[in-house]
This record gives structure tokens, sequence and C-alpha cells, in this order.
């Protein structure tokens, strides 16, 4: 169980201006599993591999434990990181894999077979010692790979995309073992992920970077709900933002005075969050998940607005509506059976109830 | 064969190809083992002139006579192999290193350093040796086994550098990652990870250095200035002496080293390759 602090680290590569990592802070509670969410080249295997040892920061500091590791070689820090692509030893069967950290501890070879055996069972990878590793599906080489990490018993695991490389039924049960493992065990762990869904699914906090700055470490509703900004919005899948201002507790948009929720009140559902997040005056902008959107409210409901309805798209479970708002486009969602009937062209009547509205730094 | 799974009327053309692979073979074979077929047959020989197709009379006495204390044999073969063991380990401690920075890593200039590399390849070796004889007579390098190994490095470091540059160019580096973050510390990762990954290519280039090497007739002969009697100056001896009998028996010995090679790297090149380049690539 470990404590990891990063603090202000940041990462210059060599003969380039804009560093790879900026000054990021974050801490990982003990026992945690967190995530560190975004798009490729937004730093996050910079990051791990700072973590790991593998790769020095331009400045920053980063401690585990409250004691800082930035001096120690990767073999002294207790981090150990499963890649993306799995790197099993192709010259070594896969208990030998499984059983090289240990025998680089000079462990007796008794102690490695029998840890080995037990984290085949865990794994779910019985008799299977014996195999080389390209003989393995991509599945089974990942669950070696996390195997041969957790053997360590290390004090921080790092995991480079754990679920990126496998078929979609296969991360599923990538998704439970992992989070199995990790509560069992009670190994602080941090993983890196461009998918969001990834993030959300496994990790306890999630942490989104982009270029190289950490906009947000919440927890993973936070993100649907109480955005810190618009560009984490979107990558969550925030598609409506209203620019306006807000004066006295209104915000004032183009297409008129919209309600906000009260102090006292509670603003996006679930987050537990008073009002509509640190904005009290001034510009901002509005946003409200497309799920949230009421088409065709009842006469009295709050912050009606009138729009076009551009297109619809259907989804299966549900549908698409884009609705054209002046020269914003805004996309609401709702169950297939209610938005029947609807054409294209059609005008309509949207309410944006008001305990569903975030505001979001103009 | 890719033949098997034809449709019928493919089947004949199959067959040719199939046969064309046999006669191949076949040619190839009877080219490189017909020139040693004389060898073997002067050496058992004690007499065989011009139309005979074999000799008139068979005996032992080339053998009884190389196998001799007078023959020098095993002072040459001793002299050989030693040269050949030290040279080798020269060129894995030189080219190991210089393989791994031409294979990993660009930098500028290096198109130039691989050409310098290959000089002693394209350049004759006598042409080299001249100019190195009286900077070596400076040195006091001649006339020793020091300077013959010096001299032999010339051509084998090139076949080596050249060799594991490429093992590298296949390497993936982040295996060396891994090992690390799985506690491994620098030593660790070049015993138990580097060296079981480059390993075939190293023994390759091993087995190259070491034939080049033993092979070596006149760097030898200039450095060593007719003191180190390598197998091949002994060799030239009795054949210039038109000594057919004792040359067939000695060259019999001399090539022993790269059939037994030829034979070893065929069935291990051909058992596995260089893994680690192909495995844990996305």
């Amino acid at each position: 169980m470990t404590q990891v602090t990063l603090d202000d680290l940041t990462k210059t590569y060599p003969g380039q201006v804009t560093p790879a990592l900026h000054a990021l802070s974050l801490e990982i509670r003990s026992g945690e599993l967190a995530a560190l969410l975004g798009p490729s080249g937004s730093g996050k295997t910079s990051c791990l591999k700072i973590i790991a040892g593998l790769l020095s920061p331009s400045s920053g500091d980063l401690r585990f434990d409250g004691q800082p590791v930035l001096q120690l070689p990767p073999e002294q820090r207790g981090a150990v990181m499963v890649f993306q692509n799995h790197l099993l030893f192709p010259f070594m069967n896969v208990a030998e894999n499984i059983g090289f950290g240990l025998k680089m501890r000079r462990a007796n070879k008794a102690e490695i077979d029998r840890k080995v055996a037990e984290m085949l069972a865990l794994v779910r990878l019985p008799d299977m010692g014996a195999r080389r590793p390209a003989e393995l599906s991509g599945g089974q080489q990942q669950r070696v790979a996390l195997a041969r990490a957790l053997i360590l018993r290390p004090r921080l695991l790092l995991l480079d995309e754990p679920l990126s490389n496998l078929d979609a039924h296969l991360r599923l049960e990538m998704r439970d073992l992992i989070r199995k493992l990790q509560k069992e065990l009670g190994i602080t762990t941090l993983f890196v992920t461009h998918d969001q869904q990834e993030a959300v699914m496994l990790a306890d906090r999630v942490g989104l970077l982009l270029e190289g700055r950490l906009k947000q470490f919440d927890r993973p509703e936070a993100f649907y709900q109480s955005p810190a900004d618009q560009a984490t919005s979107a990558f969550f899948g925030g598609r409506n933002f209203i620019p306006g201002t807000v004066i006295s507790g209104r915000f004032e948009s183009p297409f008129g005075q919209l309600e906000l929720p009260g102090q006292a009140e509670t603003g996006q559902a679930e987050t537990g969050q008073a009002g509509t997040g640190p904005i009290k005056k001034g510009p901002a902008i509005l946003t409200v998940r497309p799920e949230n959107i009421v088409i065709n409210p009842p006469k009295d409901a709050e912050n009606r607005l009138n729009v076009r309805l551009n297109r619809m798209v259907y989804l299966g479970t549900h549908s698409e509506a884009h609705l054209q708002l002046g020269e914003l486009t805004l996309t609401a969602t709702a169950p297939a059976a209610a938005l029947a009937g609807l054409a294209a062209g059609d005008a309509l009547q949207i309410s944006l109830p008001k305990h569903a509205l975030w505001l979001l730094p103009g | 064969m890719a033949g098997q799974h034809d449709k019928a009327p493919a089947r004949p053309v199959a067959q040719f190809w199939t046969g064309l692979r046999f006669l191949s073979a076949a040619l190839l074979l009877i080219w490189l083992v017909l020139p040693l077929l004389p060898l073997a047959i002067w050496s058992f020989a004690k007499g065989w002139f011009f139309p005979d197709l074999l000799p008139a009379r068979w005996g032992l006495h080339a053998w009884d006579y190389i196998l001799s204390d007078t023959a020098g044999l095993f002072d040459s073969l001793g002299q050989s192999l030693v040269i050949a063991l030290v040279v080798v380990l020269v060129s894995v401690l030189v080219g190991l290193p210089a393989g791994r920075a031409l294979g990993f890593y660009q930098f500028r200039g290096k198109q130039l350093v691989e050409l310098i590399i290959l000089a002693p390849l394209i350049v004759p070796g006598i042409a080299v040796v001249m100019g190195l004889h009286t900077l070596f007579i400076g040195l006091g390098l001649t006339n020793n086994m020091a300077g013959v190994m010096l001299v032999h490095l010339i051509p084998t470091l090139p076949y080596m550098i050249l060799v594991m540059a490429g093992v590298f160019a296949n390497y993936d580096i982040a295996f060396e990652q891994q090992a690390r973050a799985l506690g491994a510390s620098r030593i660790q990762v070049w015993l138990f990870v580097m060296l079981p990954s480059i390993l075939p290519g190293l023994i390759a280039g091993s087995l190259f250095a070491f034939l080049v090497s033993w092979s070596q007739y006149i760097l030898t002969l200039m450095i060593g200035g007719g003191r180190v009697i390598t197998l091949p100056l002994l060799l030239f001896n009795f054949a210039t002496a038109g000594r057919h009998d004792i040359t067939g028996a000695l060259a019999l010995i001399y090539i022993l080293p790269g059939v037994v090679i030829l034979l070893a790297m065929a069935g291990y090149l051909s058992g596995r390759g260089p893994e680690l380049s192909r495995a844990g690539r996305p």
C-alpha cells in the first residue's frame, strides 16, 4: 500500500519547445486504482516511465509515501510497469517469464516455483507454465504480463493501455480480473489509456491529460456531470455548449435568459456538488448533457427554448436529435419511441432543466 | 510445399519445381564436395600419376608423417587455434557495442562510419598489410602472436560489427526497459535479456570471425615474419614443395573446423532465428 505523489512533474524532450508533460501534480491514494486518460501524444506514457524510473523528468518531484524516489534506479523503487504490447521474453517459457523478477532478486528456486504456480492459478492459466509466449493468445499474454508484475507484490503497479490490445469480450473479462486482483492484493495502481470507456469502467479516479496538462483528476462520474472545462467535457462526449454571461444567478445567453439552480439546490444530478460549479459571475459556457435535454416539455417547464430539428439519428436503443438553436447545434438523446414521429425541419420546444446545467469557464 | 494444395492441373508444374530443387541441391553438393575428394585420395596415396584414375598404391605414410613431431602440425594447430580464439573474443568485445550503436542510434556521419568499417573488406589485404608492416615493425608487433592477432582483426571486425548491427536493428529495446521495470539491474539486463536475444547473431558472427582468422595466409605471413606458423602457412609450405600427399592430409585437418561450423550453424540457424525481433511488436 503506497501513496504516490506527483509534484509539478515536467518533461521536455531534447530539441522540443513544448513540454510533453506540463507541471503534473497528482496524488494517488494508497490502494487506489487510478487512470491517466489522454489522446496519443498527451504525455501519459512519458508519465508512467518517469514514475517507473525509465525516464528522468526535466523538473518536479515524485514521492512514494512521502519519500522522494527520483534518485532511485528503477529496480529500487518497487514500481513495476507492464507495457502495452506485453513484451513477454520470447526466449523464456511462461513460468520463466513470470518468475523473472524474483530471479533478478535472487530468490531461491523453490520459492520462485511456488509463487509462479500461485500466480498462474490467480490469472487462471494453470498448466500453461511450460508454453512459449508465442503459443498464447493476446488475452493470455496480457494475463502473463500481469502475473509477471504482480508476483513481485510491487508498491505501485503501472499499466500501459492494459485493455486496448484485446477483443471486446476479452476486455470485460480482463477488466474484472484487474479490478479483482488489484482490490484483493491492495496494490496501488496507475494505468494510462486513450480510451475514456476503459478509464471509466476500470478506475476509481481518472486524470484527464490533454496536451501534457492535467485537466481534471476526479471520480469517473464527475467528467460527465461536473467537467472542468469545455475540452474536458467534449472528450467525454459533451456536445452542447452555449456561450453567455452569468449575472446575479442567471445565465444571459443570445437565446434569452436561463435560470440557474440556486446555491442550495443540487447542480447536475448525483454529483452532490451544489450549484453549477465554481463560476458565480462573468463570461461562461453553459453545458447540458444530451440525455438531460427534454424535448416537447410540459408548459410549465423551466428554461424553454425554440429550436428546429435538423436531423434524427436512430441508434437502436435510443435516438439522437440534432437541434438548431440560432448558430449553435445542440444534441439531445431520448428513447427511440419518445422521438418517433418527429421529422427533420420540425419546429420544436425544448427545456434545459435547472438541475442538469453546469457552467464551464468561458 | 505450395504445390501440394494446388488443383490437379498444377501438379506437373509442382513436380518440375521439386525436381529442379533436388537437381540444384545435388549440383551444389557435388560442387562443394568434389574438389575435396582428390585431397582425401592424395592423403592415402603412395604415388598417383597421370593417366591413372586412382593411385597405383595406397599407404598411410602421409598421415604418419604429419602426426609425427617433426611435421610441426600440433604447434601450428595450437597457434592457429589460440590466435583465432583471441581474435574472436576481441571481435566480440569490440563488435558488440559497436554493432549496438550502429543498429540502435541515428547520428551524424553514421553512413561514413559504416563505410570506414567496411573499408578493410574493400581494400585488398595485401595493400593494407604492406602499409601496416612498417608501422608494426616500429611498434615491435612483428614476428609475434600479438601482432598477428591484431592484424587478423582487420578482416574480422567488419564482419562482426555488421552482423551485430543487423541483429540490433531488429532488436526491440523496450524489452530491456521492461526488464528494468521488473527490477533487473543494468548488468542483469545484459545477461538475462540482451545476451539471450542476440545469441544466434553473436554465435554466427563469432563463427565467421573464427573462420576468417583461421584461413588468413598473407596477413599472417607478413606480420608473423615466418616465426608464427599457423596451419595455412604450414599447408602452403608443403603445397609449394610439391608434397601432394602431405598437403592433402593437412588440408583435410585444415577444413575440419569449417565443416563442423557449417553443420552446427545449419542446424542452429534453421532451428531458431532472432525471435525477439518478431515478437512484441505492436
